[in-house]
């Protein structure tokens, strides 16, 4: 009996163990579940909006051909010149990079034509089933994929109405491997193993980001009949013996489809190897590995929701900021290239200027956004803290940007000689880019001040400006990394969205604190401390300082 | 000679502009807010307007909005915002002429005016 009794604390603490860890492996098995369901979720709503736009494209391809059609006096002639040279400037013009444009009778046969690209497909090709359909109902049409010269072509059409009648069709083709679409699919890359494809009514693949697809029909039958009813979906299917998963959804117009496509070792990949933890750990220490388990779960969830977050945020925000400077340098250096036998020198030492400033703004913006990954991976950045006397290092910052703008006077109010510690580069970094966002955010010009007020232990550093300002609930989320004040029009202010984020972490690190105090269409303060310390300088040389 | 109306408040990408606008054989006038912009098809209308989007005060859609008073001016949107769907959306509601990307080859703006000028 006494045996038995020395065996019930092991026996219990057994039990305890296995209940952890069965706890453990069913936290672990959910979490799993719950981040595949999440990842699939994601995924079909990326190719709704994958969907959506190619559904714009499309309308606005239609509707830009019906506007050419109504506007345009056209003779229907067969062969006049003015309505080749119509012809000629609807296909030149629009950014929709139409190759080809014909006129044609009801009955198909050919009225006028302007191509600059391969040959367009004959009559006879039965790509143009979709569109011969709509136009029998009525409606403007769009054509399969059809190969013309060994290019992928797509053909849209809607009628030319004379006086609310349908006297002819004019037809606008397009190259399928050079749209726009194609463009837009060829940016979109999932892994390794991924494909981003857009599919005519027929299957076969007009847009994907492995040009070589484009022509060639899709081959996952599944995939297709739930497209053919309609349906949006993710599923799983089989490839030459390759697991694969697909998100797929029909675009609403013309019977095109968007559809992703990715191995499915890949797409699953790091949330099925949570089972090889598992069992490894199981087999192993229970109590340990249960307890480690269950955390180390929630922090790959928690990591890989922040990574899927800030992956998306980062896209969108410097896709942006990148394009403006890449323009201006592209643009002057083709300017250069062209014209530089007939330039001023002060024309090309202006284009050169040009180069080079966006050259180091670009370089600059680089840093920025390395600057804010490092920061946000929780990374360490070695900041070099010593005496900084206030007002010298603020005058010199706020000098920089003095000239910046000549609608924004840069004030300056800061008592001499009190001493910070504080690394001077962070405080420059912190200083200005305060400046550069009050200078942003105050499109109709104003005065942006700058002062410091001494306390006891601490030096408040301040930068106001008489700007949009923002709300409270903007103010909540400003230091977040990649928030951008929704303020008014998304395409009114550019940035990343990383300056204060940063700012606010060079505050804490320097031993400060930051806050914000702002009215909407009033102005915003931002106020941050750093610590003081006693002026290093011998009481002589402070006389002699403040004397000059 | 033919007006094209530059609207933009980048310097340097209005500089380009003008450069290879002004060496395909147009007059260029510049405006880098949508006020400036009026005003200047107030005294004169131009043939064509190119419009940027992200603008100091007012956003260039505003100044397509306002280019209806003109219906014998082409509107031409240049931006590089020009592959977001919200654009495209408006731009086909708000019927401009045609909606260039400021990232593509610089001189495809210049054959797209040319293409209105011959029209």
């Amino acid at each position: 009996m006494r045996t038995i009794k020395r065996f019930v604390p092991l026996v219990v603490s057994i039990g305890l163990v296995l209940a952890v860890a069965v706890v453990g492996l069913v936290q672990s098995s959910s979490a799993n579940a719950t981040s595949r369901r999440i990842r699939q979720d994601d995924r079909v709503s990326e190719e709704s909006t994958l969907g959506g736009l190619t559904n714009q494209y499309v309308r606005f391809a239609l509707k830009d051909a019906y506007d050419f059609v109504t506007v345009t006096p056209l003779s229907l002639k067969p062969g006049d010149p003015a309505d080749t040279a119509a012809i000629r400037a609807y296909v030149n013009r629009t950014a929709l990079l139409d190759y080809a444009g014909a006129l044609v009778n009801l009955d198909g046969s050919l009225i006028n034509a302007y191509a600059t690209g391969p040959s367009v497909p004959p009559s006879t090709d039965p790509g143009y089933g979709p569109l011969r359909a709509a136009l029998i109902a009525g409606k403007p049409g769009v054509s399969s994929v059809m190969t013309s010269s060994g290019v992928p072509v797509v053909a849209m059409a809607v009628p030319v109405q004379v006086r609310g009648v349908a006297r002819a069709i004019y037809i606008g083709y397009f190259r399928a491997d050079a749209n726009p679409l194609q463009t837009y699919n060829e940016r979109l890359h999932y892994g390794k193993t991924g494909h981003a494809l857009l599919i005519d009514s027929v299957g076969t693949i007009i847009a994907s980001n492995s040009r070589a697809q484009v022509g060639t029909k899709f081959g996952a039958s599944t995939v297709l009949s739930k497209l053919a009813a309609g349906q949006t979906g993710f599923t799983e299917y089989t490839d030459h013996g390759t697991r694969m998963v697909a998100s797929f959804t029909p675009d609403g117009i013309a019977g095109w489809s968007s559809i992703t496509t990715q191995t499915a070792a890949e797409f699953f990949g790091p949330i099925r190897s949570g089972g090889l933890h598992v069992a490894l750990a199981l087999a192993g220490l229970l109590v340990v590995a249960a307890a480690a388990l269950f955390v180390m779960n929630h922090k790959r969830q928690t990591a890989l929701a922040k990574a899927y977050e800030y992956k998306g945020q980062l896209l969108a925000n410097t896709t942006h900021e990148l394009k403006t400077p890449l323009t201006a340098i592209r643009g002057a250096a083709v300017t250069l290239g062209m014209r530089w036998r007939t330039m001023s020198a002060e024309q090309i030492d202006q284009f050169l200027g040009i180069i080079h400033r966006r050259c180091d703004g670009l370089s600059k913006l680089i840093e920025r956004i390395l600057l804010g990954a490092r920061l946000e991976a929780g990374r360490e950045i070695s900041l070099s803290p010593a005496p900084t006397e206030v007002l010298g290092s603020l005058r010199a910052i706020t000098s920089e940007f003095k000239d910046v703008s000549p609608r924004h006077p840069v004030l300056l109010a800061a008592p001499e000689n009190v001493w910070v510690n504080a690394d001077p580069e962070a405080l420059d970094q912190i200083v200005g880019l305060l400046l550069e966002n009050a200078i942003k955010y105050s499109p109709d010009g104003g005065e942006v001040s700058v002062s410091a007020l001494d306390g006891p232990r601490t030096v408040t550093v301040s930068v106001s400006d008489h700007g949009v300002g923002m709300t409270p609930e903007e103010q909540e989320h400003i230091f977040d990394p990649y928030f951008r004040a929704a303020r008014g029009d998304a395409t009114r202010f550019s940035g990343v969205g990383l300056g204060l984020s940063i700012v606010r972490h060079l505050v804490q690190r320097s031993g400060g604190e930051i806050a914000v105090d702002s009215t909407p269409g009033v102005g915003t303060t931002f106020r941050f401390t750093v610590p003081k310390v006693a002026s290093p300088l011998a009481p002589a040389e402070r006389l002699e300082g403040a004397e000059r | 000679m033919s007006q094209v109306l530059l609207l933009e408040d980048d310097d340097d990408l209005a500089a380009i502009t003008d450069a290879l606008v002004t060496g395909a054989g147009y007059d260029v006038v510049r405006a880098s807010t949508v006020e400036d912009a009026i005003k200047r098809c107030e005294s004169a209308i131009p043939m064509l307007a190119l419009v940027d989007l992200q603008l100091p005060t007012r956003s260039g859609w505003d100044f397509v909005e306002e280019a209806t008073r003109w219906p014998e001016m082409r509107v031409v949107v240049y931006t590089v915002h020009n592959d977001e769907p919200e654009t495209v959306a408006r731009a086909a509601r708000l019927n401009v002429d045609a909606l260039v990307g400021k990232s593509s080859d610089p001189m495809h703006i210049v054959d797209v005016i040319r293409s209105f000028a011959t029209n």
